[in-house]
């Protein structure tokens, strides 16, 4: 046995081509029914009474004793079906009447306002507007990931081991006891190496938060005291030898 | 196609299928209480029908096979989700050979297991997403919602007639019953889906379901026959489903036979509960499937079911090239025929 090919179209085997194949018109499409068929009812189905009548009554009753004795004229003795013929000719009543159904079903849940082609017609103009904007937004995307690719290295800073990372590219990693949320930004591509200044309240009798440092691959590390107060803190991430900050780090701490 | 060809295609398709869906099932040694026994299911094997089915129609269509794969996965989770819960619905004890999940950890955490298996079963459909296009998987999506409407419809159709102890129905009822239960999943899923990635454009509502209906009654006919005839090569537990009072083709069969004191004793066996039910009661029942003819009634029930599916076949798929794809689901519905577990 061959092992498909990855494209799942070319394997020797499989005997696929290139021409768009058809289905052919068939002669017939039904089975042929069988003859003794013919002596059933008009839809070809056995009466549909069940097992002995007699007992079948006790059971609805409740009480057998009450129950009227079966005269043996309105049920069929035997199986309910005879094998084959029969139990293919119920899986078409079957299936058939699934399929209609389930055509109506689909048509209950299809949209209210979906009838003809002419009435689909906005329906459709949409789709095509969507799917160009979808084929728009994808070459964006491509044109983006060509750009970072052509990027020098040094513009890029490495993730962080946890924590935040904003979309400049740098990381913040915050250990603290209480609910904290922190965000770091660069305001340009970064070099050389980083630094961090201690972290200043808002407030004038706001605290301040010192222990800050900037750990190799532009990870900012934060470590909030347990008796620090609520509120939010800034600080300045400035780079060695340049004159002006280059990103600065805000944290929250408390509330939600 | 012989028998071990298909054998042989449904372990080729099925080792494909486990290898990639191990990606989406995290480490089995992760915990105990939910990627640990997710993984059980998958890693007891099974029959793979499922998803050979679902590759085979989409390689048939000149779908890829790494999409193929992904919805092929996509599938066997489900079915692997829905296994969890029927066992816990159907009080089950023993699948694929080894106790359910629900007698090794308990209900609460199967059941959550369940779930989370059910839900996994959108992540590869998300990954075959951007390959596909927006719309296509909104189709497949849309396809995917029937079915697993149609399933539910299915058991709760089999759910509520042990409920109620319903003793009046007819074969055609059974019929329907499988058809949403089984054949929705097993085998009408699987085909438009793989058509679906095949083709690249919209399938008729209809398209594959006289196939797929034959095919899975013929398969589930066969499954039921199975399971009174087997003892301790199948894979779950001989006449479980009389145990759980399951209305087989066979029992409906048995229901209309009986005559007096007999169908007394039938009918008070079922409306008993499972841990009520004598050994030797359990045994005159199905000593009674297999003296009154039940049982050969529906395996010529089951030939007639797969002889409605060759010639659907030949409907669906005739014009076809001949590949082995074609040929093992041609040889699908008498394979169910005559396989012994």
């Amino acid at each position: 046995m061959t092992t498909p090919d990855k494209n799942g179209m070319t394997d020797s085997l499989s005997g696929h081509s290139d021409e768009f194949i058809r289905r052919p018109t068939l002669d017939r499409t039904d089975p042929h029914r069988n003859i003794f068929n013919a002596f059933r009812q008009s839809d070809g189905r056995k009466p549909e009474v069940f097992g002995d009548e007699k007992v079948w009554r006790s059971f609805q009753s409740g009480n057998a004793e009450e129950a009227e004795p079966s005269n043996g004229s309105s049920w069929a003795p035997g199986p309910l079906w005879d094998g084959v013929s029969e139990s293919v000719r119920a899986g078409y009543d079957v299936i058939n009447r699934q399929i209609e159904e389930g055509k109506a079903t689909a048509a209950r849940f299809a949209s209210p306002d979906r009838g003809g082609q002419s009435q689909r017609m906005p329906e459709i103009l949409e789709r095509l507007i969507r799917t160009y904007s979808d084929i728009g937004s994808v070459w964006v995307e491509l044109l983006v990931a060509a750009t970072e690719r052509d990027q020098p290295k040094a513009a890029k800073a490495p993730e962080g081991k946890s924590g935040s990372r904003d979309d400049v590219g740098v990381g913040v990693q915050v250990r603290a006891s209480c609910p904290v949320t922190a965000r770091a930004r660069l305001y340009r591509p970064v070099a050389g190496t980083l630094t961090a200044l201690p972290l200043r309240g808002a407030g004038p009798d706001a605290g301040e938060i010192h222990s800050v440092s900037v750990e190799p691959g532009y990870c900012v590390h934060v470590d909030v005291p347990s008796d620090a107060k609520h509120g939010t803190y800034y600080g300045i991430l400035l780079e060695q030898g340049a004159d002006e900050p280059a990103g600065s780090l805000t944290l929250t701490v408390g509330g939600d | 196609m012989s028998e071990p060809a298909i054998q042989e295609t449904l372990e080729e398709y099925g080792a494909m299928t486990r290898d990639l869906m191990a990606h989406y099932l995290p480490t089995p040694e992760a915990d105990h209480y939910l990627y640990g026994p997710a993984a059980d299911y998958p890693l007891r094997g099974g029959k793979m029908m499922r998803p050979s089915i679902c590759i085979a129609t989409a390689r048939l269509f000149g779908a890829s096979l790494e999409d193929a794969l992904k919805v092929a996965v996509s599938i066997e989770l489900l079915h692997n989700a829905l296994l969890i819960h029927d066992d816990i619905e159907d009080e089950s004890e023993t699948r694929r050979g080894q106790p359910t999940l629900h007698m090794k950890h308990g209900i609460p955490i199967a059941l959550n297991v369940g779930d989370a298996l059910a839900l996994s079963s959108l992540r590869p459909l998300i990954h075959v997403f951007p390959r596909i296009g927006p719309w296509m998987g909104l189709k497949l999506i849309e396809d995917m919602e029937r079915m697993a409407r149609e399933t539910a419809e299915g058991q709760a159709m089999e759910l509520a007639w042990r409920h109620d102890n319903t003793l009046r129905l007819a074969p055609e009822d059974y019929l329907v019953m499988v058809l949403k239960k089984t054949c929705w999943l097993a085998t009408i899923f699987p085909c438009r889906a793989g058509a679906l990635l095949g083709s690249r454009s919209s399938i008729s509502e209809d398209a594959f379901m006289r196939f797929g209906f034959f095919v899975g009654a013929a398969f589930q006919i066969s499954d039921d026959t199975l399971n009174i005839e087997a003892e301790a090569i199948y894979g779950k537990e001989a006449c479980g489903d009389l145990l759980e009072g399951k209305r087989t083709l066979m029992l409906i069969d048995l229901l209309n036979l009986l005559r007096g004191d007999d169908l007394h004793r039938l009918v008070a066996f079922l409306s008993r509960k499972r841990s009520e039910l004598a050994e030797d009661e359990t045994g005159w029942v199905r000593e009674k499937i297999i003296d009154l003819g039940c049982l050969n009634r529906a395996r010529s029930a089951a030939r007639g079911m797969a002889g409605a599916a060759q010639h659907e076949f030949d409907l669906t798929f005739g014009h076809f090239p001949q590949s082995r794809d074609k040929a093992f689901l041609s040889g699908l519905a008498c394979w169910s025929l005559s396989r012994s577990h």
